[in-house]
Parts: structure tokens; sequence; C-alpha cells
């Protein structure tokens, strides 16, 4: 008899909980104006890379304790919400700080797709993305709808920025 | 136009482009900084303590450990007591610590040349921490981020070849997880007369904040 009166506690404990979580998947969709930020492997990014676009593709690099990166995310936000490119935000914060990206995320709105770098094999990933790159952030990567690919490692300006989409949308 | 002549504009023009495209690779060698197999430049900065350090000054070194960092970067701070230890270790044996500061100090005010002194004092450098107002140094050298470290080898007096480039080790966020010590390797190499076996290795950092030109 105490047997089944434990399990049918169990079981209430169980369905409240559910209720629980429930409810805060409500609550969260409701103030769902953000993007859930998902690891990515360097495999898959390279592969995403390789995909060409019908416009301009933009890969910035950024971290929630990079100061300039964080200046900058809402010019490439704003790209994306225009559509004149299609973002992604690839954060570069240890896998374990993904609560952190997560965060900032949030703070800022993000819509466009952001994933989190699931390696700290720095010196593999780094010239994978471009030779060019000596691991410095803010860095971005654009591809051109043709393909090709255009390397920065710097912060950009907002109209900088926009530019260089422009220029890039033809070629 | 006689042949002659064209033969001798058809001379010039190729003169001029192969100038130009020496010019041109001439411009991309500086602005990319020193590889490793160079010879690096004296400089001459001031330290914390308010006095001049050139690397001529050393005259009983076999090479320095030249890190470009600063008082903000968090990954600077992730490797700021590695760096103190890489000081402790190989100054003795003729490898000491030379830390330059180049950022802009009007777009990160923290990394003026007070909080460094405030900066060295709390965490006890014992190396000279230097302040590149002008970013001549860092440009010279080809420095992105912060840390980005350069080990230089004494070959004779004035001849500082450098010997590696980059990361300090594998682990940025614990030192104890680090299974490879970039730099260690390298001077240890060089202390036993040897060719460091990696002299380059890249790793992430916090983009040098650049005067506005």
């Amino acid at each position: 008899m105490n047997k089944i009166f434990q399990l049918f506690e169990l079981k209430y404990v169980c369905s409240s909980m559910r209720q629980i979580i429930a409810f805060g998947i409500i609550l969260l969709c409701l103030g769902a104006n953000a993007q859930e930020v998902k690891l990515i492997s360097v495999e898959s990014l390279d592969n995403m890379i390789a995909e060409k676009g019908d416009q301009v593709k933009v890969y910035n690099f950024w971290a929630s304790w990079c100061g300039p990166c964080v200046k900058e995310m809402p010019y490439f936000e704003e790209l994306n919400s225009s559509k004149s490119a299609d973002v992604v935000f690839i954060s570069l914060d240890f896998p374990e700080d993904m609560g952190k990206a997560q965060k900032l995320i949030e703070k800022k709105s993000i819509q466009s797709d952001t994933y989190l770098l699931n390696s700290t094999n720095y010196d593999e990933y780094i010239p994978k993305i471009s030779e060019a790159w000596s691991g410095a952030i803010p860095a971005t990567l654009f591809v051109s709808p043709s393909g090709k690919k255009y390397f920065y490692e710097k912060a950009f300006e907002k109209s900088e920025l926009e530019q260089v989409v422009k220029s890039l949308a033809s070629k | 136009m006689s042949d002659l002549m064209k033969k001798t504009i058809l001379v010039i023009t190729g003169l001029l482009v192969t100038v130009a495209v020496l010019f041109v690779n001439a411009t991309d060698a500086s602005e990319n900084g020193y590889d490793v197999g160079d010879y690096a430049e004296d400089f001459s900065l001031k330290n914390i303590d308010g006095k001049s350090v050139s690397l001529s000054g050393y005259t009983s070194a076999k090479g320095f450990i030249v890190v470009f960092t600063c008082n903000t970067c968090p990954y600077a701070k992730a490797y700021e007591q590695r760096v103190i230890d890489l000081d402790k270790k190989y100054a003795a044996k003729g490898f000491p610590v030379i830390a330059i500061n180049p950022n802009d100090i009007n777009k990160q005010p923290d990394d003026s040349m007070d909080k460094m002194v405030e900066r060295a004092k709390e965490k006890g450098y014992t190396f000279p921490y230097l302040r590149d107002d002008s970013q001549e140094v860092a440009t010279a050298y080809g420095a992105t981020k912060t840390p980005h470290v350069y080990v230089l080898n004494k070959e004779a007096a004035g001849k500082y070849k450098i010997e590696y480039i980059g990361a300090i080790d594998d682990s940025p966020r614990e030192a104890a997880d680090a299974s490879e010590k970039y730099v260690e390797d390298a001077v240890n190499a060089l202390l036993a007369g040897k060719k460091p076996a990696v002299t380059s290795k890249r790793a992430i950092g916090c983009t040098i904040k650049w005067k506005d030109a």
C-alpha cells in the first residue's frame, strides 16, 4: 500500500514538473526574440562556409568577452534583418561558457543564426577559416554569391560594413 | 616607329611593371611584419619605471621573449600569470620577458601608463612593461593581437633572429590543461643550441586597438 502511495506521489511530482517545463517553454516562446545558440563542429562550419548562397554570406567571429565584437554585432544583425546579407554569428566563447553567449544574444535581440564553435584546437581551425587570420577577434569572413571568400581581421563601422557587402554582391 | 624605339618602349614598360610588382610586394611585407627567420630591429620604449628600455641594454641576454599584451583583454589576463612564470623561469637563463602594451589609450583608457604601473605592481611583474604609444613596434613586428609572442634569439650584438611567433601554449583558459607549451619548448630548444621544432602556432586573442588613421 505504502509503495503504491509512493508511486502515486512520484507520478504527481513528474506531471507537475512537466507542467512547469511546458509553462517555461511557453514563456520562452513568448519572449523569444533571440536565437538559441547552438554548438557547431569545425567540420560542419567548414561545410556551411563551402555552400554558396543567393546573396552575400557573412560569418562574424565574436565572443561575449570581446568589447569591439559586441559593439559591431547590431550592424551585422541589421544586414540580416534588411535581407542585404545572410549573417551567421560564430561565438568563440569557451564551450562551457555557452550561457554567456546566449545571454548576450538575448540582450542584443539577435535573430541571425548563432553558433558556438565546439573546438579549442585553435591552431587547427583558425587557418581553415582563413590563412590570413592570426586569431584576433573581431574577425569576419564574407562569401560572395559566386563563392569567393574575403576575410577581414578587424572591427567594422556600420557604413564600412554596408559598403563591403554591397561591393561583394556582384562578385 | 622604328624597331629600336618599339623595343626600347617594351623594355621600359617591362621594367616599370617589375618595379611596380616589387614595390607592391615590399609594401605587403612591411604590412605583415616579421616572419620567423627575420631579424628584429631594436626599439626604445618607455617602461613603467619611467626609463627607456632597448634590447641592446641587455648585454648578457641570449635572447628575448617579447610579449605584446595589455591590461584589458580577457585572453591576455588569462595568460598573465604564465607570462610572469616564463620570466621567472627563463630570465636567469638568458631569455627575459619584455612585455609591450600597444593599445591606443583613446580606445582603451585602461591601458594607459598609469594603469599599467598599477597592474604591474599589483601582480608583481618581474619584467619591463613598455608602452608602444606610436604603435610603431607592434606594426614593425606585425603583431595583431594580445597576447602575441615573439621569441628572439640573439645571434650577436644587435642581431635578433625571430625563432617563434604565436601562442604561449594550447590552453588559454587553464594553464594546468596545456599539453603543448610552445614558447617554453622554443626557448628550451634555443638554450640547447637547437632550432625550435614548432615555429608558429595560432591562438585567439583581442585585436590590438589601433589608432584611427
